[in-house]
């Protein structure tokens, strides 16, 4: 069976070499597969390189090295086979003009699946937005921004959802919310990779983890074994010190 | 492709819609014709009627030229600066259809403007009486021509530069003013560096692109607005250079954007 994303030997380096300049290792040497059906959860401290991976499986960034692909197609921006995928970034970066309704409508068409107006209205009531449908993006707060990508998830059934710190500044009330539907998604089949600090939203939801450090992946395991004996928390800590000299 | 594309406009047409910033550039240049227009209104005789109908046509029609090729300019940054590119390609519509959709709409907008202005000018000369030419036709068309070229010349160079300095480096170094310099150089007694000077500047001359090929050789048309066969086949050359130019800068945005759309 065709896994859900595979990276191959991924290194990604930024800024050039040259005279006494070393280019930044963002990512070095990733080698990780996500099964169809996982729910994996990237985790690790700031400038661990999870962001960068997901942009090198979504074709928003060219590795230096090595291949990222996604059911077994390297993705390029606006090609067929982004078909059956969601992004949701950490910063939702929908067009800030348009209101929750046209926003929601225009990415569903995009995404090629235009929704009908049965639908938003079961989307909106869902996720609580009904009073929102037409207040424009620039005057929502972030966690209503977060919704439309929700809203997408919700109207696409897609494949494939990935997900960047989706959870971080929300509030309780929208951090259940988001909970309760990614954790539907995923039993419905969905396979999901999201990156979170959120340790124990991901102890909640993952079925997988994998911990980065500095662009290495230092551990891929089952989040049954991996919290056994101790907490996320803490095998986060024991992996991390381990790694570090 | 084509949904996409109309997808595409139509949230971009929204974005100029609903921005205050556009809506008050386009009030103060409508205020700053509308200034000197007033006095044309006392012309009484038909030919001071026909002249002010002149220099109206070209005063809008100037001034609807350096709008629209910062459309699509605009909607670039507008969509770099929120970064909502990186989720337009993370879906699976044609992403040529988004960087078409910003030329698409700056030129429907551009044609929307000038072909007002065209009505506009045929209803000024039925209630003056004054016979409608169709070089007022050609005028608007010649300025849509135009205003497409320098939109592709300036949306695409703001992928690479800041959008103030494209419209800083598109004002100070362009065909215009590259042919001023190479004019003043010939007033110089040639030496060594003058004739490296002269060659960089027709070398210059000869890369940027045309922003009026065919100026000079339509100008004395615009003076009586009575067109000759001649000057419609020339801005049938314009309109394909244009055609050609917009397809080079469609490229050029497409295959940069796409390298990095998260930037």
């Amino acid at each position: 069976m065709t896994p859900a994303m595979q990276f191959r030997n991924v290194t990604v380096e930024f800024g050039r070499r040259g005279f006494g300049r070393r280019p930044f290792r963002a990512l070095d040497g990733l080698t990780l597969t996500v099964a169809a059906g996982d729910f994996l959860a990237l985790i690790g401290p700031n400038g661990s390189g999870k962001t960068t991976a997901i942009h090198c499986a979504l074709g928003l960034r060219q590795p230096t090295a090595g291949t990222a692909d996604v059911f077994g197609h390297r993705l390029r921006p606006g090609t067929p086979a982004c078909r059956g995928l969601v992004y949701v970034p950490e910063e939702p970066h929908y067009h800030d003009y348009l209101t929750v309704e046209e926003v929601t409508r225009y990415y569903a068409a995009l995404h090629g699946r235009p929704a009908t107006s049965d639908m938003l209205d079961d989307v909106f009531a869902r996720l609580h937005l009904t009073s929102a449908r037409h207040t424009r993006l620039s005057a929502c707060s972030k966690g209503m921004k977060q919704k439309v990508g929700l809203a997408q998830c919700l109207l696409q059934r897609p494949r494939l959802l990935v997900l960047d710190e989706p959870m971080r500044g929300l509030d309780p009330v929208a951090v259940r919310e988001f909970r309760d539907v990614l954790a539907a998604l995923h039993s419905d089949g969905v396979t999901v990779l999201m990156s979170s600090h959120v340790l124990p939203e991901v102890e909640q939801l993952a079925t997988r983890v994998a911990i980065l450090d500095s662009g290495r992946l230092l551990l891929v395991d089952d989040l049954e074994s991996l919290i056994a004996t101790r907490s996320l928390e803490d095998a986060l800590m024991a992996t991390l010190a381990q790694a570090r000299p | 492709m084509m949904d996409a594309l109309r997808l595409h406009i139509a949230a971009n047409v929204t974005c100029l819609r609903r921005n205050r910033l556009l809506h008050a550039f386009v009030v103060l240049i409508a205020v700053g014709v509308a200034t000197a227009v007033v006095p044309a209104l006392a012309f009484r005789d038909t030919s001071n009627r026909f002249e002010a109908m002149r220099v109206l046509a070209r005063m809008l029609h100037g001034a609807t030229s350096l709008i629209t090729p910062g459309v699509g300019l605009f909607l670039l940054w507008v969509h770099r600066r929120s970064r909502s590119i990186s989720m337009v390609a993370t879906t699976a519509a044609p992403f040529g259809a988004w960087v078409a959709a910003l030329f698409a709409t700056g030129a429907l907008v551009g044609a929307a403007a000038h072909a007002l202005i065209a009505v506009l000018l045929l209803a000024l000369s039925q209630a003056w009486g004054v016979t409608y030419q169709y070089g007022f036709v050609y005028l608007a068309l010649d300025s849509f021509t135009e205003s497409m070229i320098a939109m592709g010349i300036i949306t695409t160079l703001s992928v690479f530069v800041h959008p103030v300095l494209t419209v800083v480096l598109v004002t100070l170094v362009n065909d215009t003013t590259v042919l001023a310099v190479r004019q003043g150089l010939e007033l110089l007694t040639p030496g060594p560096f003058v004739r490296a000077v002269r060659g960089l500047s027709a070398a210059a001359y000869f890369v940027l692109p045309a922003s009026d090929p065919y100026g000079e050789r339509t100008a004395a048309m615009l003076r009586t607005m009575r067109v000759a066969t001649s000057d419609w086949y020339y801005l049938g050359w314009a309109g394909a250079y244009a055609l050609l130019v917009l397809a080079v800068a469609q490229v050029t945005t497409l295959v940069w954007v796409r390298r990095r759309p998260t930037q």
